[in-house]
């Protein structure tokens, strides 16, 4: 908005909306807050009217124009203001106001007097230097140089590869008719956009939708079509979303949960990626250079749905679906999104600094302690192993100042950034010095939790840098580059939304949500970019922060939680769910001002990939396994400690990894393997039929609907890598964080106080996600599938899906579609 | 403030005098990049420069992320124009600021490096501009007129002398009954003898001599091109380029966005 109106632009300030902890109010309130002052200040009635477009917009009386952009995520507004006219002395009342209300002048402009003298100023120097001929030439120092450089030269390279690539478009429109195929029918549809929302829930989203609280959605299942989406076994997002990529059950990709168990050492390793170190190295002394690529491999098989489009010359632009990492390549864009790691390689690390030594570990963070020096406190932030030293990690020094009661962080001595108190950072850039000049480079967020003499603060995980990014997180290579100099750096680490610093209590709920929220806002910024620059082809953006905020705030929705005793501020929270589906449902209804609902040739679908349920009792099925004499504890011990510690593994016969499997230990198979593999589906019926219908002790309820023995469930080529028995928990229960974390003990049934409180890796048949579209689509089918999205999207582009797909079309026959 | 500016100027430039002119140049090219950073930083919106300069990067790269769409090639290129003509307008402040030093610093190399000093035993010209038709030089001990001053109507009066002896001479000139010195720096050395002006163009003049009375316009010396390069370059063009790739590579010690 600056930009269009410079000629009178008076400044641009920035503000607090509330006081912290306060309920962002509606920008209405802020505007009229600002009227009101102005009009005080400058003896004046200012007559003003509202305009909502997105963001807000106040016209003042005839004197001036101020674009109000609220960011309550932030607790935060920017003001842009633009004098239209003559009149009062706006300038001084809204100076005089932002000092009074504390608002931060983010760029005051000069007055247009000073403006004027400026240029006249300016002008007489070009002047003066026009009028002696022999110096009017000199000016050609580095100004110029750096201007020509920046400028002029980037305008004359891209002049020239746009010329470049008018000119090859023949050549490459050839080589992709000679290369690629054509669609064997013809494309019903010419552009697809289809958005997922993690975990949207279809029966939360019915009840918001009968309050009238979504109108977008509700109007697209009147108009269109909304339909509960039946999920994969299990129910969770790595499987569902491989499953809407390749159109076909796990067995066929290959992803069954999160983790998977490492054959050998019994402990658990993520299953969509393989990261290793590179196959070759010189060893100089102690360093180890890399002669070749680390080992990055996805593990998920089968083809996605946008490979095959490719291939037929459609293209298709993929942000952030889950298991992309590392990104396929093929002919289009993608933005790798869940198991993208931090660059410790982990799903998250984050940093917590204190200065007090009892503070300890946290699960899924580490601890700083810092060292106090009068205004000073020093630390140093962990991070990876050293890529060319064995054995050693990496570390960056740093140093919190204090002024005042202000506080700022120094980086290994770079410029200082200020760390407001309660309020996130801009990405900050971190730099690991390799030695040599080499430095490991990636992006994080701060927040100062507690100031005063013993400063707590929070670092999030160190993401990858997408402007620089170390690992291949996009398809082709520079889109990453592109999108963060398009809309700034932004988050890309797979569980971006910090869920495990709220559990333990690092980051309040207030935290979580701003951190989601800004993750969010960085999605939406670069869907609807991409959206605007995809004409024809395939769409598909994933937001995921619909399942993080559910996960963690369900306990105030669900009375009896156990967590939601000690949960804080309900009148503040209680609607924390409703208002992210409200959010989800203005989201949607922007991007539908983009795209014409009603064009035939225009599909628009919305889907999750499961529903949530609340997660009250935690089920150990490794104690379960224990007290059924299936898992085994070495002599003497009563209990194993985390990840198995004392399991006696040569006479255990069964275990469980990840938050639904259970593994059998095969001879053969695996290290200390004792089951015989014949007697192995035997055995794994036995433990399923024992598991169906478990019942909760302690509340005489049943905590397993059902349990599947593999057989029952996967057929495919890679079934020999499933679990061999899966566990379909009922509605409340859910794998016991204890049981997670590998600890064996007496405990079969335990209360979840966690902040972690939502769930949906339970039976399947109670967790289904959403379908909602712009046309009729399933119609006469009893049951929709996540693994007919795929081929549904072939379908209407004109591509029959092949055999191998486990789904099918939804869409309606192309004949009958034309009857109709 | 021009003659304190040039004063300072000189003074500024006295220590390099002694350097190989090369060195000297190098120098020179530095600190006019550190000079410029500096400014950009204190006079520009660093922001919006970096906003400006991340939107010409992403525009590049979207022309190269679209090459099969030349629609969406256009666009882009559209982009890359709108958004090179904004960060121009961003950097403008810093340019205009620039300016005036830099022409300074332009005009006190120009005098070191583009002609050589007078040489002895060898003619030279001097240009008298006047509108007066009563003009005579005078030969002095070091000084050899060695030509009839030559009148050109409408242009002015040349005289032609040959400096025996290196050192400073005194040329002197008498117009219409007045008489005007020109100071004639000969021999080897880096020293010019910039010409004399009257009125507001001395201001402007690089002499430390003073304006010459109203009657005349200016006194120039004729000075032999200086026949060197810098890296087989022009030395405007050596001083362009490496003042530039000093700013460049020293953007991010400074901290400054270009």
């Amino acid at each position: 908005m600056t930009e269009r109106v410079s000629s009178h632009i008076l400044g641009t300030f920035e503000g607090r909306i509330g006081e912290p902890g306060d309920p962002p109010p509606e920008p209405r309130a802020v505007l009229e807050r600002i009227a009101e002052r102005l009009e005080r200040r400058t003896r004046t009635h200012l007559d003003h009217r509202f305009e909502p477009h997105g963001r807000s917009t106040i016209v003042v009386g005839e004197a001036f124009v101020g674009v109000l952009h609220t960011w309550p995520e932030y607790e935060r507004f920017t003001l842009d203001v633009t004098r239209s006219g003559p009149g009062p002395d706006v300038e001084g009342a809204l100076r005089a106001t932002a000092d009074e209300l504390g608002w931060r002048p983010v760029r005051l402009h000069p007055s247009p007097h000073a403006r004027v003298a400026a240029l006249a100023l300016a002008a007489g120097g070009v002047a003066l230097l026009a009028s002696t001929p022999a110096t009017a030439v000199a000016y050609v120092g580095p100004g110029a140089g750096i201007a020509l450089l920046t400028g002029f030269a980037t305008l004359f390279f891209s002049m020239l590869l746009g010329l470049l690539s008018l000119l090859l478009y023949p050549l490459r429109l050839v080589h992709r008719r000679l290369t690629k195929k054509r669609a064997p029918q013809p494309a019903r549809i010419k552009r697809a956009v289809v958005i997922g929302l993690d975990g949207l829930d279809p029966e939360l989203a019915q009840r918001f939708m009968d309050e009238g609280k979504l109108p977008t959605l509700a109007k697209l299942a009147r108009e269109g079509m909304f339909r509960p989406l039946a999920t994969t076994t299990p129910a969770m997002s790595p499987v569902a979303w491989s499953s809407f990529a390749t159109g076909v059950h796990p067995s066929k990709h290959g992803i069954y949960d999160f983790l998977t168990r490492d054959r050998h050492t019994y402990m658990p390793d993520l299953s969509s990626t393989d990261i290793g170190p590179p196959a070759r190295v010189l060893k100089l002394g102690a360093w180890a250079l890399p002669l070749s690529k680390p080992r990055i491999k996805l593990l998920r098989r089968s083809t996605p749905f946008w490979k095959i489009l490719g291939e037929h010359r459609i293209p298709s632009a993929i942000l952030r679906v889950p298991i992309t990492f590392p990104p396929d390549h093929f002919d289009g864009i993608m933005l790798s999104a869940m198991c993208v790691p931090d660059l410790q390689g982990s799903q998250g690390t984050f940093t917590y600094c204190s200065c007090d030594a009892a503070d300890g570990e946290a699960v899924g963070g580490e601890h700083v302690r810092l060292v106090a020096e009068e205004d000073r406190r020093l630390g140093s932030l962990p991070g990876p192993e050293h890529p060319l030293k064995k054995g050693e990690r990496l570390r960056l020094p740093f140093v919190l100042e204090r002024d005042g009661d202000a506080w700022a962080i120094r980086l290994n001595g770079a410029s200082p950034v200020a760390l407001p108190l309660a309020e996130y950072t801009e990405w900050v850039e971190i730099a690991y010095p390799l030695g040599w000049g080499l430095k490991l480079r990636g992006i994080c967020r701060l927040r100062l939790l507690e100031g005063g003499d013993r400063p707590r603060l929070y670092v999030s995980p160190v993401n990858i840098d997408p402007a620089r990014p170390v690992m291949p997180i996009s398809q082709p290579f520079v889109f990453s580059i592109f999108l963060a100099k398009l809309i700034g750096k932004f988050a890309t680490l797979g569980l971006a939304e910090d869920t495990w610093a709220l559990n333990e209590g690092v980051l309040d709920e207030e935290a979580f949500l701003q951190q989601a929220w800004a993750n969010h806002a960085e999605r939406e910024a670069m869907f609807f970019e991409m959206l605007d620059r995809t004409d024809e082809g395939v769409i598909t953006c994933v937001f995921d922060g619909t399942d993080r905020i559910q996960h963690m705030f369900m306990r105030y929705l669900d009375d009896g939680h156990p967590a939601a005793a000690a949960a804080p501020n309900h009148a503040k929270y209680g609607a924390v769910i409703e208002d992210t589906y409200v959010r989800m449902d203005a989201m949607l209804a922007k991007a539908l001002e983009q795209v014409d609902a009603d064009d035939p040739e225009q599909l628009f679908v919305v889907l999750s990939d499961h529903g949530f349920k609340t997660f009250r009792r935690g089920v150990n099925v490794n104690s379960w396994l224990m007290e059924q004499g299936y898992l085994v504890l070495k002599e003497g011990a009563t209990a194993s400690g985390e990840w198995f510690a004392d399991v006696d593994w040569p006479r255990t016969r069964a275990f469980g990894i990840g938050l639904a499997g259970l593994f059998l230990n095969v001879r053969g198979r695996e290290a200390q393997g004792c089951v015989e593999p014949e007697d192995a589906a035997g055995l794994a019926a036995e433990i399923a039929a024992g598991l169906t219908g478990l019942v909760d002790t302690d509340l005489d309820a049943v905590a397993v609907s059902r349990a599947w023995a593999k057989a029952e469930l996967f057929t495919g080529p890679y079934a020999d890598e499933s679990p061999d028995v899966v566990v379909g928990y009922a509605p409340g229960w859910r794998a016991s964080w204890r049981g997670v974390r590998g600890v064996v003990d007496d405990v079969v049934f335990d209360d979840n106080t966690k902040a972690w409180s939502g769930d949906h890796c339970i039976d399947p048949a109670h967790v289904p996600g959403v379908l909602f579209a712009n046309r009729a689509l399933g119609e006469g089918r009893d049951e929709l599938s996540i693994t007919d999205l795929a081929p549904t999207l072939l379908d209407l582009f004109g591509i029959p899906a092949p055999r191998w797909m486990d789904g099918s079309s939804l869409a309606p026959s192309a004949a009958g579609e034309a009857a109709s | 403030m021009i003659g304190l500016l040039r004063g300072g100027m000189e003074l500024l430039f006295a220590p390099l005098d002694h350097l190989p002119e090369g060195l000297a140049l190098a120098i020179v090219s530095v600190i006019t990049g550190v000079f410029a950073l500096l400014v950009v930083r204190a006079t520009t919106d660093q922001r919006a420069l970096a906003v400006a300069r991340d939107q010409l990067a992403s525009a590049v790269l979207e022309i190269r992320l679209y090459l099969d769409s030349p629609r969406r090639v256009w666009k882009a290129q559209g982009r890359v124009a709108v958004w090179t003509a904004r960060y121009v307008a961003r950097a403008a402040p810093a340019l205009l600021v620039m300016i005036v030093p830099f022409t300074l610093v332009f005009m006190h190399m120009y005098v070191r490096h583009e002609v050589a000093p007078l040489p002895v035993g060898e003619d030279v010209v001097v240009r008298i501009e006047t509108t007066s038709e009563d003009l005579r030089v005078t030969s002095a001990r070091d000084l050899e007129l060695t030509a009839p001053v030559f009148h050109s109507p409408g242009v002015g009066w040349y005289a032609r002398v040959r400096p025996r002896t290196a050192g400073e001479h005194d040329l002197s000139i008498e117009i219409a009954g007045q008489v005007v010195v020109k100071r004639l720096h000969v021999g080897e050395g880096r020293l010019t003898s910039p010409e004399r002006r009257s009125g507001l163009a001395a201001l402007w003049a690089l002499s430390s001599e003073g304006p010459v009375p109203g009657i005349v316009r200016g006194i120039f010396v004729e000075h032999p091109p200086a026949r060197r390069s810098w890296l087989g370059m022009p030395w405007w063009l050596g001083w362009v380029l490496a003042s530039t790739a000093a700013a460049w590579l020293l953007r991010k010690p400074l901290k400054v966005v270009i």
